[in-house]
């Protein structure tokens, strides 16, 4: 698998989309570059992108991260295409950007079952709402928990934060 | 603490209340040939109704707080509670969290702390001994 | 017999049977087969991530190291390479070769430990003390190179904090030797007897294509006969350079079936290629800095000033590792850290490994994936007193009750219950 067959992959799920190359130097040696694409993709380019994806080659997902942007969530989908080809996998980023006031994005488990766990977290975490997810309960969070942790200034989070360490200058 | 010697064999139960597997793999490196606690008659059981004494690991996350209590209150009196490593003792590195609401002591009232991240297990062991001088000293006082 | 539904619900956990670590399970069982089971982890949720992006970045470094004890190597690795990749930091040749060294001497540890604790699920008690009593020399020359037997404190950004120094490089080899010498004695025990092979084969299988699907990473993939390794597929580190190739069971001149069997496979064979990783990276080591950043306040600054984005990945003892950050100037905390640990990635595939297996099997097949609870929390209530709960005892008992009927002797183990 190489960057140039991905970009053409993701071209083709979504016409005139820009894939940045961030080539990676590993090695002592000899030199080899790992390559590694970041994409910006629409919610609604989402899914038609992953299946692309999924045509290509072997598709591992590693996780998806995110963070609060204040008022765009941002959501980034961590790729391994062509799962098992040595020395040959692409590790592709999606970033997903939704607004804060509708957290919605499609699921991608009917593609990718494994992507499951790591859906149900982004739920418990910041709030994000999976249309078509198989199921929405709590991974790692206590079910009465109602907070998100990783959104900014939560008042539920805030509330369980135990102060231990009072000496610690910011939170004296 | 002017143990001499063994008056009994003491069983433990080990609880993990969100600990990070290292104290946990050193408490298993106790019982196997290396340290052999075996020898003196220590011996981990399977549930907390047979045990003398609760070797804790862990900070304490929020859905075990209550658990830990239970298994406190099922184990037969008189007991010990150990707690070994860092994070148990004074909640460690693991501070200011959403989900952590230990130290141990805060949860159960605890004897021994063995500190560590993780203790060896020779340290391990000399917190279950001095755990077996409170309880024979506790029986003691009962006669 | 009339047809009825007979179907019990069965949670066992949190505090529980197979694993030292608390995970809850609720099975759905039909007489002794199992018919369901839903996994709730969290219990061991530390809210890891949250807490490091509130602290300064070495802070952070040493919270990932306390992610887990087992991979207290792994964590570290991959975390300081996505801060390196965020902040364009180089890391010296020594220090990628010192990196990889640590790495296999952990790898060496963990299956030596999973092999112990696999043998006492199946009540060959035996076995792990034999296997435990081995796995005390990697612990020794893990103490003499970094100061300790757990938590080794290792990578640092921008290189690593120790080196080997030549009067201990002897210490090393003589280590190699020895777990070359006694390999095939360990293999012969796990692999050669029947025993384990009738409580191993075709138990807590997982086809390819599942495997796949589910994105299952490690061993567990590996054992199923897909060739995935972080470190053949997507270099990083020296990996590249030092030629190494997924071990599956076809190496043992198997088919892949994906059971608990094959597992041990992978996971014993690994031992063998992470020693001779170690002596070529010892041999071809060169000399020179271990890190760009000898003080900690300079590499704290450089830190602050850092705008941008990385990713960092591992192939752990139990399968790929990956973190990512983003860091922005002018602030010391990294503005969002994921970390993603194997077990993660292997949670689903405990689903259709449980599909139809027997009760007396939940123990080896939890345990076959190596699951590292703590890594992943970073799980839900059993109800009260229920009386179908069973006890970790029980479950022992159920499973050496198995070996016992299937070799047709009472098997060496101690019968009074004691478990780890």
């Amino acid at each position: 698998m190489t960057a140039d067959q991905v970009k053409k992959a993701l071209v083709s799920a979504v016409p005139g989309l820009q894939a940045e190359l961030r080539p990676r130097p590993v090695g002592v040696r000899t030199r080899v570059e790992v390559p590694e694409l970041w994409v910006d993709v629409s919610r609604e380019g989402l899914v038609p992108v992953v299946a692309a994806l999924k045509a290509a080659g072997p598709l591992h997902i590693s996780i998806i991260s995110g963070r609060d942007k204040g008022e765009e969530i941002e959501l980034l989908y961590h790729f391994a295409v062509g799962y098992g080809t040595p020395g040959g996998e692409v590790m592709v980023t999606l970033r997903v950007g939704v607004p804060a006031s509708d957290p919605t994005v499609p699921s991608i488990c009917g593609i990718l079952p494994g992507a499951e766990t790591t859906e149900r977290e982004k739920i418990e975490f910041l709030g994000i709402h999976f249309t078509g997810i198989p199921s929405t309960a709590h991974v790692f969070l206590p079910d009465g928990f109602t907070g998100h942790p990783w959104r900014k200034d939560d008042p539920e989070t805030a509330r369980h934060v135990k102060r231990m360490v009072e000496w610690e200058g910011k939170d004296a | 603490m002017g143990l001499s010697s063994f008056k009994r064999a003491l069983w433990v139960f080990h609880i993990a209340t969100g600990s990070c597997n290292g104290c946990d793999i050193e408490i298993v490196a106790a019982l196997t040939p290396r340290y052999d606690v075996e020898r003196f008659g220590i011996k981990l059981v399977g549930t907390p109704r047979h045990a003398d004494a609760l070797l804790v690991t862990g900070p304490v996350t929020r859905p075990m707080a209550e658990r830990l209590k239970r298994v406190y209150e099922q184990t037969p009196d008189p007991k010990a509670v150990v707690v070994v490593g860092g994070c148990g003792s004074t909640s460690g590195v693991f501070y200011e969290s959403y989900n952590v609401v230990g130290p141990v002591d805060e949860i159960v009232p605890v004897d021994v702390y063995v500190p560590g991240c993780p203790p060896r297990p020779e340290a391990i062991i000399h917190g279950v001994v001095t755990a077996v001088a409170k309880l024979e000293e506790l029986a003691g006082e009962k006669r | 017999m009339p047809e009825t539904q007979n179907v019990y619900e069965i949670p066992i956990g949190p505090i529980h049977p197979a694993l030292k670590e608390p995970v809850r399970f609720t099975f759905q069982v039909e007489g002794e087969r199992i018919r369901a089971v839903d996994v709730r982890a969290g219990f061991a949720h530390r809210g890891i991530e949250f807490m490091g992006m509130r602290r300064n970045l070495i802070q952070t470094l040493y919270l990932s190291e306390r992610i887990c004890g087992i991979c207290s190597i792994s964590h570290p690795i991959a975390i300081t390479l996505a801060v390196e990749r965020a902040a364009g930091i180089e890391v010296p040749p020594r220090a990628q070769y010192l990196r990889v060294i640590f790495s296999e001497l952990e790898r060496i540890h963990s299956h030596l430990l999973w092999a112990g604790v696999a043998a006492h699920e199946l009540g060959f008690d035996t076995l792990l003390h034999l296997t435990w009593k081995v796995r005390e020399q990697v612990l020794d020359i893990l103490e003499e190179l970094s100061g300790n037997r757990i938590d080794y404190a290792i990578p640092i950004y921008g290189g690593v904090r120790r080196d080997i120094s030549p009067e201990q490089i002897p210490k090393v080899e003589a280590m190699i030797r020895y777990y070359r010498g006694l390999l095939e004695e360990l293999v012969d025990a796990f692999l050669r007897d029947p025993s384990v092979a009738a409580r191993t084969r075709d138990v807590g299988v997982l086809t390819p294509e599942e495997a796949d699907l589910l994105c299952a990473v490690g061993p567990t993939a590996r054992a199923s006969g897909l060739s995935k390794d972080v470190r053949q597929d997507r270099p990083y580190l020296v990996y590249g350079e030092l030629g190494v190739k997924a071990i599956t069971p076809r190496d043992w001149g198997l088919e892949p079936r994906g059971d608990v069997y094959d597992k041990a496979v992978v996971r014993l064979l690994e031992v063998g290629q992470s020693l001779d990783l170690i002596e070529t990276c010892l041999y071809e080591m060169p000399e020179g800095e271990i890190t760009s950043f000898p003080k900690i306040p300079a590499l704290l600054a450089h830190l602050k000033k850092a705008e941008g984005e990385g990713l960092g990945w591992h192939e752990a003892p139990r399968g790929e590792v990956i973190h990512y950050i983003r860091l922005e100037a002018g602030v010391e905390e990294p503005v969002a850290w994921k970390v993603k640990a194997p077990t993660y990635s292997n949670l689903m595939s405990w689903v259709p490994m449980f599909a139809d297996q027997e009760i007396a099997d939940i123990p080896i097949i939890a345990a076959s994936i190596d699951p590292c609870i703590c890594c992943m929390d970073r799980v839900h209530m059993v109800r009260d007193g229920s009386p179908a709960t069973l006890l970790k005892e029980d479950l022992l008992r159920l499973s050496r009750e198995k070996t016992e009927r299937l070799t047709g002797h009472p098997s060496p183990v101690t019968r009074h219950g004691g478990g780890l």
